[in-house]
């Protein structure tokens, strides 16, 4: 028995809510994946380059950091490794984030018609759109691998720790996602702010680079999660070294919060999307 | 017999205008995540009453036609008896598997072809693998589109997207099926195929069918009751002949 009103959800309690959450999710599993399979077959359909966009991205963005350092606007700073290798892993890891929260943001949207006429799991738009964003990255990390043995450098068993040491960037990049998705069904501006905002963290983040952070830009790295979650795992995978545990420790805590309160906000408010969009 | 739909005290409220529409959005969702009442009975500039105090039964195996004219409610509260949306005010208990044909070809992708759509549009409508698997053929053979299986759908005519659809939906077994006037744009031999679908999903299966539709011929032939939508609320509700000779009247 299914009982529809406006506040039936609400009267659950934050325990039962997560319950209904997992046990919902669980249920939808094999829709998550045919909708995974929905934009993997479809994406690339009606483009010239199609899968080349997935290596060109990461090359373009690399040039325009060469471009730059070369001209003295930006520091690339001391790199132990050839910079293909520091860019493209870089690229990689920063793009679960940009790429992911613009992809999320717009999965319900994207939609249409789908939403306002059926009525299914929503979250399942947000977490089939991020297994796009998973296959991006599978495909420049192996990319990675092949530069790393083509310089003649064997790659760390740290760099196999992906799955692991990228978690909570996925956490934290899917529960904003959640959020923006809910608020671009009610406002199209989100996707620009979205895309503005993580534009300006590439530069403002030692992403692309690695020049040592000092003054304002520092400190503002210093509390900025999303540095310890780009940051951190790249240099595990890629120098097979720790640095800032405590804030990588701290930062994925911040994740999994934001990731649990993003999908239950979701989650809340999904039958709210249907009359929005 | 026992009720599968109960629509109770039911009210349903929209915004004429978009900017207001996501203000409202915006504070309804963050009223409701901290547990603030959201002033459901009342309308806020530029709102409107969609539906209003809407009341009904419907029994199991029944089918049950809402009629009226355009604006007056009929695909809001077929939404609302979905899940799409929810009340405002009130509340609808449904008991059992819904399946829906609210718009041909929706959660269709164009690009995919139709065998990939069968896929797709099956699972949305909570259907498993193995279920689409056992019922493919069937699904294929009623819409009569084995020879274009391979193409994509946005080379389907308009004909072809519902047929699937309606082929889709009803092999999904619910045991209440949503129908939104989908029919009308099908040719005149597949609108008998569907009708007569309809009929022995009644028959055989004891499937309650809620049906909208302006073609009072098609509610005369599918309902045996009907609600009279006007203006968001209920006008008459009875047999069917009576609330169609009220309706035209």
């Amino acid at each position: 028995m299914t009982i529809y009103s406006s506040e039936s959800i609400y009267r659950q309690g934050i325990g039962n809510i997560i319950r209904m959450m997992i046990s919902d999710f669980s249920k939808s599993r094999e829709l998550v994946w045919r909708l995974f399979l929905r934009d993997f077959t479809s994406r690339h359909k009606q483009s010239l380059l199609g899968w080349l966009w997935i290596v060109l991205m990461p090359l373009m963005t690399m040039g325009t950091f060469l471009l730059l350092n070369m001209s003295g606007i930006i520091k690339i700073g001391d790199i132990d490794i050839p910079y293909p290798i520091f860019g493209l892993m870089s690229f990689s890891i920063w793009n679960i984030f940009s790429n992911g929260l613009a992809i999320t943001t717009n999965s319900v949207t994207g939609a249409g018609g789908l939403v306002q006429k059926i009525n299914f799991s929503k979250d399942s738009l947000v977490f089939a759109s991020f297994g796009q964003v998973v296959i991006d990255f599978l495909i420049r990390a192996a990319l990675t691998l092949g530069i790393l043995l083509l310089y003649g450098r064997v790659p760390l068993t740290s760099f196999f720790l992906f799955p692991i040491v990228l978690l909570p960037l996925v956490f934290l990049t899917l529960g904003v996602g959640m959020m923006t998705s809910l608020l671009q069904a009610i406002s199209k501006d989100i996707v620009s702010f979205v895309n503005l905002g993580t534009g300006f963290l590439l530069l403002l983040m030692p992403v692309m680079y690695s020049a040592e952070q000092v003054g304002v830009l520092g400190k503002l790295n210093a509390v900025n999660p999303l540095y310890y979650l780009v940051i951190v795992p790249r240099d595990i995978m890629l120098y097979g070294e720790v640095h800032h545990l405590a804030g990588f420790v701290l930062s994925g805590i911040f994740g999994l919060i934001i990731f649990i309160f993003g999908w239950m906000f979701f989650y809340l408010s999904q039958t709210k999307l249907a009359e929005r969009i | 017999m026992k009720n599968v739909i109960e629509v109770k005290s039911v009210s349903k409220k929209f915004c004429k205008n978009i900017k207001r529409l996501m203000m409202y959005g915006l504070t309804d969702v963050a009223r409701g995540i901290v547990n603030l009442s959201v002033h459901a009975e009342r309308l806020r500039r530029d709102e409107f009453w969609a539906l209003r105090n809407v009341s009904f039964d419907v029994k199991k195996g029944e089918a049950v036609g809402l009629i009226g004219l355009n604006g007056s409610g009929k695909s809001s509260l077929l939404k609302l008896i979905n899940g799409i949306f929810l009340p405002d005010v009130g509340e609808i208990i449904v008991r059992g598997k819904t399946g829906a044909l609210i718009e041909a070809g929706v959660g269709f992708h164009p690009s995919l072809t139709g065998k990939e759509n069968i896929y797709l549009n099956g699972t949305i409508l909570g259907m498993k693998k193995k279920e689409i698997d056992e019922r493919f053929s069937d699904i294929v053979h009623f819409a009569e589109i084995r020879e274009f299986l391979d193409t994509p759908v946005k080379n389907y005519s308009s004909g072809m997207v519902v047929r699937l659809g309606f082929s889709i939906a009803v092999h999904s077994a619910p045991d209440i099926l949503l129908i939104d006037e989908i029919l009308a744009v099908g040719d005149l031999s597949f609108q008998k195929k569907c009708f007569e679908k309809i009929e022995s999903l009644r028959r055989d299966h004891n499937t309650t069918i809620v049906f909208v539709s302006h073609d009072m011929n098609n509610i005369r032939r599918i309902c045996d009751r009907c609600v009279l939508l006007e203006h968001g609320r209920v006008k008459k509700i009875g047999g069917t002949d009576k609330v169609i000779s009220a309706y035209l009247a």
